[in-house]
């Protein structure tokens, strides 16, 4: 099947269950890609976190922009569209901090809070993350092949690696 | 708006004059440094929606080098110098006497080198502002990255943008002889300060 990229940009949700798809977050910063598989099915979910919370009264603005909102909605919208919330296996990488000198434990390093606020809201779900890649100073872009639930992620230093195979058996790493 | 009328130009045209003039200055200090005539090609004023913040220099995974300062005082915000990676290695060479190269991680000696480059253009860009208006615009140290430009652009912005301001851009570009793009130089004032800085801006033109 031809692969087909499918851009989820900031705030933007995608579920998909086509094969040659391939959902793509390029260059996050301090942003989070929260990625979802489901094996039995082969249905890849992805959002592209902007924000930790829509508690400043924004919660309009973009279905997954905000991480206390995605992260529900992206489950729901995994169940609707045939996914079973106990299959479901979770991978997110980004929220790093590029800006390092300048923001270094202070409230502008936004990535380490949307990486807080991800977790906690995925704890309210009663799920966990099987693998992750946060943190550190570099940007991400972060891929999920609809049909073998694999995630890679791309820094500029150390090129494209696999971050976890999630359609596999144990889903962990690439075997 | 009433500084409309008496000023006869529009609060954008306004802030992008305040933009060329800065970088009219950041751009001949930075001749100096780089021993060659650098110019201004293109000065603008626009909002921008946040969904267009990573693709703002085109492939959101393209690799540039940035000087970023926190600006505070009367005018609040953030200042944005970008170099693209040939122009920043050739810059680093320049003021090192060092070849420099892509492989690995930048030298401290690198680092600073475009630290250094970076503020001297906010430094002449920001005091070329203060004169004229009359305002106090103080840039913080430089925070300097290398990386992809979206993860930079949006680590930049989205603080201010969490806190509620626009994303208003004054971009300045400029370049040499041989080419019309080395990099950009951007101002991006939070909104709680545009009053300020257009009614500064404003009493300027006047009395000019």
């Amino acid at each position: 099947m031809p692969e087909q990229v499918i851009a989820v940009n900031m705030g933007q949700l995608e579920v998909s269950r086509r094969g040659g798809d391939v959902l793509a977050a390029l260059g996050l910063g301090s942003c989070v890609a929260v990625c979802v598989y489901d094996p039995r099915v082969r249905m890849g979910g992805m959002i592209h976190v902007v924000l930790p919370s829509s508690a400043i009264g924004r919660e309009r603005e973009g279905q997954a922009k905000f991480a206390d909102l995605g992260v529900p909605r992206l489950v729901a919208a995994m169940v609707k569209e045939g996914g079973s919330r106990q299959r479901l296996r979770l991978v997110m990488a980004g929220g790093a901090n590029v800006l390092s000198s300048m923001n270094h434990g202070s409230a502008l390093d936004i990535g380490s809070r949307n990486v807080a606020a991800v977790l906690a809201a995925l704890e309210t779900e009663k799920l966990s993350v099987w693998k992750s890649d946060v943190g550190g100073k570099t940007s991400r872009t972060v891929r999920l092949s609809v049909a073998s639930g694999t995630v890679r992620v791309k820094t500029l230093r150390m090129g494209e690696k696999v971050l976890a195979t999630l359609g596999g058996g144990n889903g962990q790493g690439s075997d | 708006m009433n500084d409309r009328k008496h000023v006869g130009e529009h609060p954008l045209d306004l802030l992008q004059s305040i933009g060329n003039m800065g970088a009219v200055k950041a751009t001949a200090s930075l001749s100096v440094l780089a021993g060659h005539p650098v110019e201004n090609s293109y000065a603008k004023v626009r909002i921008l929606p946040l969904e267009e913040v990573p693709g703002l220099f085109g492939d959101p995974e393209r690799m540039i080098a940035a000087i970023i300062f926190q600006v505070s005082g009367d005018v609040r915000g953030q200042f944005i110098a970008t170099f693209l990676m040939q122009d920043a290695l050739d810059l680093i060479t320049a003021l090192t006497g060092a070849e420099c190269s892509l492989e690995g991680e930048f030298s401290e000696m690198e680092t600073s080198a475009l630290a250094e480059a970076g503020n001297i253009l906010a430094s002449s860009y920001l005091a070329a502002i203060e004169r004229t208006t009359g305002l106090a615009v103080v840039p913080s140290p430089p925070a300097v990255a290398v990386d992809m430009a979206a993860g930079i652009l949006t680590s930049a912005v989205l603080p201010m943008h969490e806190a509620g301001s626009e994303i208003l851009l004054i971009e300045a570009r400029f370049g040499d002889r041989e080419r019309e793009l080395m990099g950009r130089m951007i101002l991006l004032p939070s909104t709680e300060s545009l009053p300020r800085l257009l009614r500064a801006v404003g009493g300027a033109a006047i009395n000019a």
